[in-house]
């Protein structure tokens, strides 16, 4: 007996991922970042390879191009042109956290997109499974750091503090719902309440490796968490959610397929084995 | 060659993990420190205002275009710079201001600003001046 095939939902997940891309591409108002003097340029990361900020036509012209080859690659089934937009987004989104800021909007999707187009044009089952775990592992790891660093910098009190309470007080010039913001910053336990969850989301991460069927869940109160975060404070975290939901919930999907028995021809069989632990499974079938 | 993608992938893999296990910044990797630092009621940063012939003004870096708007970066390094060093920033924020406001600018003053978000008070002292105009 041999386990199903794990490249389908690995194919969804690179699809969807260059989607992700091709939007934020299209869409990210990288173009805003031109005309920015150059004693104001702090670059990091790419932004270290170009010694001025770009111009309006290499900006929009890296946008073009990489919508392009995400397009190319949607319709083609090609990597090269895939490979190409990533390298795109690298480069823009590199160039925008030059202005001063170091931004994380787009890092998640760049550094899960990554050992997915590792995995190779057409990958084998190992290829494929080796590619998703890896985009997995990445996208807990950065909520298992950003849980680390908080309860390193600041102990339980980041969340058993007013300490959500002032950042919302802080940041309520961006808020998109400024009542929601001013309904919370009056309500102490409230903000308690949720810095508690914040905290629990990072720093539990790591569950969802260990009990993949707990996916959904986490991805729901991601969204909860960066959609608010886009409420209250006006963050704009769209990106990083959309590889979330893309990547956890598919690789989920792999490790729901690889532990489902297979047929002599290599079918999925209706019939889980009942009541036993199966090599590649987590948790017990249930009968 | 499949060998070195594998390869390549778990380093990438082992990369991110050091980076958020020590909070080493080298973008695309980083130590995910988003929000770690408790906030107080009392906030401390610095303010950059420039002077014109109506008066003094903060220069207004939501209308200015988005190359500009990572200024609590530039002003946190430049409270480490000596005088001239500050000087190609600060020449850059009162050309844009001029533009903006329509009437040139003739000094920027940074101010360091301690917000008191419980009272809604704040206290202010001049930290620097720069940018100034030949007479």
């Amino acid at each position: 007996m041999s386990a199903a095939s794990t490249r389908p939902p690995f194919a969804a997940v690179r699809t969807a991922l260059a989607v992700v891309i091709g939007v934020r591409l299209a869409l990210s108002p990288f173009a805003a970042a031109v005309g920015q003097p150059q004693a104001l340029w702090l670059p990091r990361g790419t932004g270290l390879i170009v010694p001025r900020p770009p111009s309006v036509a290499v900006v929009v012209g890296l946008q073009l191009l990489g919508v392009a080859g995400v397009v190319l690659h949607l319709w083609r089934r090609r990597l090269t042109p895939f490979v190409v937009a990533w390298v795109c987004l690298l480069l823009l989104a590199g160039v925008r956290t030059s202005l001063g800021k170091i931004l994380h909007n787009d890092v998640l999707l760049v550094l899960a997109t990554a050992p997915v187009l590792l995995a190779g044009r057409d990958p084998d089952e190992q290829e494929a499974r080796t590619g998703l775990n890896a985009a997995a592992v990445i996208v807990l790891l950065s909520y298992l750091a950003a849980g680390w660093w908080k309860l390193l910098s600041s102990g339980p009190a980041w969340a058993l503090s007013d300490n959500l309470r002032w950042s919302l007080v802080a940041g309520r010039g961006g808020a998109r719902w400024s009542d929601l913001a001013g309904w919370l910053v009056a309500r102490p336990v409230a903000c308690i309440g949720l810095a508690c969850g914040i905290l629990t989301l990072e720093a539990g991460a790591f569950v969802v490796w260990l009990r993949p069927r707990l996916a959904p869940l986490f991805v729901a109160a991601a969204t909860l968490m960066h959609v608010g975060t886009w409420l209250v404070l006006g963050l704009d975290y769209f990106a990083h959610l959309a590889t979330v939901a893309v990547v956890l919930l598919g690789w989920a999907r792999m490790r729901r397929v690889s532990c489902r028995p297979t047929s002599q021809e290599g079918l999925p069989t209706s019939d889980p084995p009942v009541g036993r632990k199966t090599a590649c499974c987590d948790e017990k079938t249930l009968s | 060659m499949r060998r070195v993608r594998r390869l390549l992938t778990w380093t990438l893999v082992v990369a991110v993990a050091l980076c958020g296990l020590t909070g080493l910044e080298a973008w695309p990797l980083t130590g995910w420190r988003l929000f770690s630092s408790r906030r107080h009621p009392v906030v401390l940063r610095y303010e950059a205002r420039v002077l014109t012939a109506a008066g003094e003004a903060r220069v207004p870096f939501g209308s200015l275009p988005h190359g500009y708007s990572g200024s609590g970066p530039v002003l946190e390094r430049m409270a480490g710079q000596a005088a001239p060093e500050r000087e190609p920033a600060c020449a850059a924020w009162a050309a844009a201001t001029t533009q903006a406001l329509g009437a040139p600018v003739t000094e920027v003053r940074v101010y360091a600003v301690e917000d008191d978000l419980r009272h809604r008070s704040r206290h202010e002292t001049l930290a620097w001046t720069c940018g100034r105009a030949a007479p």
